[in-house]
């Protein structure tokens, strides 16, 4: 199976996940993901899906000045995007340890 | 639409900033996606693509470029981008045509037949003008929308382009021309002197003080 599948359908869970613990902007998110691992991630894959998490009403975008000075467009989570961040974590802890099972009985054996 | 004009501002600004290659890749997908439709909201599409120029000025300080922060597909990121933009409302496309029909009147108006009775409005003209001008923009903008990305392998398709956005001017204007002015068919209406002379006089005025109040603005600006 192809990484980039597996990414695709954490992916959202991720962003929520960052967003929830402070407001972002675009570069920020995507350098925080990279620190965090997802190195293949690009500006195509996230743009899109922060438009799309702002459509659906999981993140609100605010234009304030930025550390560096400059106005930029910030992503903030509201808290319907913190409910759904709770349901995917909660939907990952138990995908996890299913997988870890199965896993650990291939180690096994 | 005061917004949308800023973030245009600090767009033409900031892309300044870029390397060559960086300024191509995104020029490209600015043309993109402000192409696919004039009816989407200018403020959020402009609002948008700043924040990623932004981000890819940041990207280049850190020795990065737009391949790498936006991909080598940026055609698909666009169409991704432009599927989950809000649809354009109808009071973003009303303002819209309403621009197109006012200015199309003003000329029509400026562009009317003279008579020492009057000028002769061509009430058809008003109608088709406008009419035909939304059509020809539109088909402008999806031919232009069409040819950013495409992989042209001769010298001729990559100037197919702009030669149908040039005969499709030319038919457009050669039209309303006729409509207007050679072949004036349907009703008419005579405004009569000096009638004319004040609607033509008050449009100069209107123009002028545009055109100074415009000016003025810049130079404040600056």
């Amino acid at each position: 199976m192809k990484q980039t599948q597996l990414i695709k359908g954490v992916l959202e869970g991720c962003v929520l996940a960052i967003v929830a613990q402070d407001e972002v902007y675009g570069y920020e998110l995507i350098q925080s993901l990279h620190q965090h691992g997802f190195t293949t991630i690009a500006g195509g894959t996230l743009y899109p899906l922060l438009i799309k998490l702002e459509k659906n009403g999981a993140l609100i975008s605010k234009v304030k000045p930025s550390k560096d000075g400059p106005d930029r467009k910030y992503y903030s989570i509201t808290p319907q995007g913190l409910q759904e961040f709770r349901e995917f974590n909660q939907q990952w802890f138990q995908l996890k340890n299913h997988v870890d099972k199965i896993l650990k009985e291939m180690d096994d054996e | 639409m005061k917004k949308a004009n800023q973030y245009q501002q600090e767009i033409n600004q900031l892309k300044t900033q870029l390397n060559s290659f960086d300024s191509r890749y995104f020029e490209k997908l600015q043309t993109y996606i402000l192409s696919q439709n004039i009816f989407y909201n200018d403020e959020t599409i402009n609002l948008q693509l700043l924040s990623m120029l932004q981000d890819l000025i940041d990207a280049e300080k850190d020795n990065s470029d737009a391949t790498e922060l936006f991909g080598n597909d940026p055609q698909s990121m666009a169409n991704e981008i432009l599927a989950q933009l809000p649809k354009p409302k109808l009071r973003d496309q009303l303002s819209m045509s309403t621009l197109v029909i006012a200015i199309s009147w003003f000329f029509l108006l400026l562009s009317s037949t003279s008579t020492t009775s009057g000028i002769i409005i061509n009430l058809w003209a008003f109608i088709l003008a406008p009419f035909l001008e939304l059509i020809t923009i539109s088909l402008i903008l999806k031919i232009l929308h069409k040819s950013v990305y495409s992989k042209s392998a001769s010298f001729f398709q990559s100037v197919l382009p702009k030669i149908s956005i040039a005969i499709l001017f030319l038919l457009c204007v050669g039209l309303i021309l006729l409509v207007n002015n050679l072949l004036i068919i349907g009703p008419t209406i005579t405004l009569p002197t000096p009638w004319n002379f004040f609607l033509q006089g008050f449009i100069l005025i209107a123009t002028l003080s545009y055109f100074f109040y415009t000016l003025t603005k810049q130079k404040h600006k600056k």
